[in-house]
């Protein structure tokens, strides 16, 4: 069986501080490499923040992180209004600083930095699950 | 996030960041890092080297900043982010509207420019 940790939280601050310490304690624990923990971080936190600032009254968001060989897959399910991450406004990385609003950062790093993004629409709900790939041997 | 300085007088700002760039780790440390950069109008350099995590909402923190002070005329430069840090900054074209340099004497020469 492969190493997997579940929760289900409210995507607030008190949720993604408590998340992002357990999934680091639970990744360091199963060897995966600091490379691949950073980018499941990384895809926590833009996803849940996401959830948190689009998604008021979702309600719980239930997450699963699992180490399979050589990658890590995290699905994050809701039941807020149908969000599809891989569609939206592309950002633009050589807007001048004045520009710069901010807005479209944090979809823009889970598009480029996740291996693999798969979104389907579950009923009444969304379902998000990211692939980071970790080097052989350490997962 | 924890807020070191290193070096605050009147050519420039000199302050080292470490912890995590986050939701969590960035609570109520806004205001203070705005003051240690914009706030101050001077040019200011940002040790990056012990930042373990940076995310969206910790950059948009460097670009209000950097964008204040640029708009004073001055600049602000990030010094040694990790591999992991430079390459999310990288990846939103950090690099291409806020100086990023690997060493102090790098930064220096670069504040010293601006200032």
């Amino acid at each position: 069986m492969t190493p997997r940790l579940q929760r289900t939280l409210t995507p607030d601050l008190d949720g993604l501080v408590r998340l992002a310490a357990e999934s680091r304690a639970f990744l360091a624990g199963a060897g995966v490499d600091p490379g691949a923990v950073f980018k499941v971080q990384l895809g926590l936190e833009e996803v849940l923040r996401n959830l948190a600032e689009h998604a008021a009254g979702a309600g719980q968001v239930r997450v699963a992180i699992q180490v399979e060989p050589e990658r890590v897959a995290v699905t994050v399910e809701d039941d807020g209004k149908p969000f599809d991450p891989r569609t939206g406004p592309p950002f633009d990385p050589s807007q001048p600083l004045e520009e710069r609003t901010g807005r479209g950062m944090g979809l823009h790093l889970l598009r480029q930095l996740m291996d693999e993004i798969h979104y389907e629409r579950a009923g009444s709900g969304n379902r998000l699950r990211l692939v980071i790939k970790a080097p052989a041997g350490t997962g | 996030m924890q807020i070191t300085p290193i070096r605050l007088d009147p050519e420039f700002t000199h302050i080292a960041l470490s912890g995590r760039l986050d939701a969590g780790g960035m609570q109520g440390q806004e205001v203070k890092f705005t003051g240690y950069t914009a706030g101050r109008r001077k040019p200011a350099l940002v040790d990056l080297s012990q930042v373990e995590f940076i995310g969206s909402l910790g950059i948009g923190l460097l670009v209000s900043n950097a964008k204040s002070l640029r708009g004073h005329g001055t600049t602000l430069v990030l010094l040694n982010p990790s591999e992991s840090v430079d390459k999310v900054l990288r990846t939103t074209g950090i690099d291409q509207v806020i100086p990023i340099v690997q060493t102090l004497e790098d930064g220096l020469r670069l504040l010293a420019r601006s200032a």
